[in-house]
């Protein structure tokens, strides 16, 4: 099983799928920069994960896109996207106990 | 009428996106037949407020999905003149034909549509081409 946070997760997807993980390195302001980004990236039918490591103001950078696309789910969940649907309907059910 | 769109999806001219700014009630509900007369190809008409781009189909649909209730919004013209080429119309040409009223309800509050301002979009696009 995968390591269970983000961190690794990020790292994990980059290595399988170079260039789908997209490090924003300028500072952006926390109000719409983040959003217009992935707006920008949806019109030219494009979902990496996008990490925006300076955020005006914070020192904690901003993920976004973490599972946008149906290949970082099916990468998330551990099988082939053509299993994705199947794969996600049947864990949906299995609740987290603590 | 703002704009109108014949779209490659409807293939020749079966479909036409309408966008009209209100003027007065039931405006939107004449624009239907008026569209639909212009030439016997049109089989659906979806007529949206100004604020929608036509030639985005996304757009349209999004209206359809955000401002259009099926039980008075819809209008179905049955045994119309319709194309040959249309292989759902009979094989004399007759087909039904629908309008879709997409607007907004006329002089009344509704939701506002939320868009990115163009600047944070202008932003965004000089940075995906940096960023590749």
């Amino acid at each position: 099983m995968m390591a269970q946070d983000l961190r690794s997760f990020i790292a994990a997807y980059a290595e399988a799928h170079p260039g789908e993980v997209v490090r924003v390195t300028e500072p952006v302001s926390i109000e719409y920069d983040v959003m217009a980004l992935v707006l920008e990236y949806e019109r030219r039918r494009r979902y990496p994960i996008l990490v925006f490591e300076r955020v005006d103001g914070y020192d904690i950078p901003i993920v976004a896109n973490v599972v946008a696309s149906r290949r970082a789910l099916a990468f998330a969940l551990g099988v082939p996207e053509s299993a994705l649907a199947t794969e996600y309907a049947r864990r949906i059910k299995e609740h987290i106990t603590t | 009428v703002k704009a109108v769109h014949v779209p490659l999806s409807g293939t020749s001219a079966f479909t036409a996106y309408v966008s009209i700014r209100q003027g007065r009630p039931g405006e939107a509900k004449h624009v239907i037949p008026i569209a639909l007369g212009v030439d016997h190809y049109v089989k659906l008409v979806i007529v949206v407020d100004d604020d929608i781009d036509v030639f985005d189909e996304s757009d349209v649909l999004w209206a359809v999905a955000t401002r259009m209730q099926p039980d008075r919004d819809l209008v179905v013209i049955s045994g119309s003149l319709g194309a040959l080429l249309d292989p759902s119309a009979d094989e004399r040409g007759v087909t039904a034909k629908l309008g879709i009223d997409a607007t907004r309800p006329f002089g009344e509050p509704f939701a506002e549509k939320l868009v990115m301002s163009p600047a944070r979009m202008a932003w965004a696009r000089a940075l995906v081409e940096r960023l590749g």
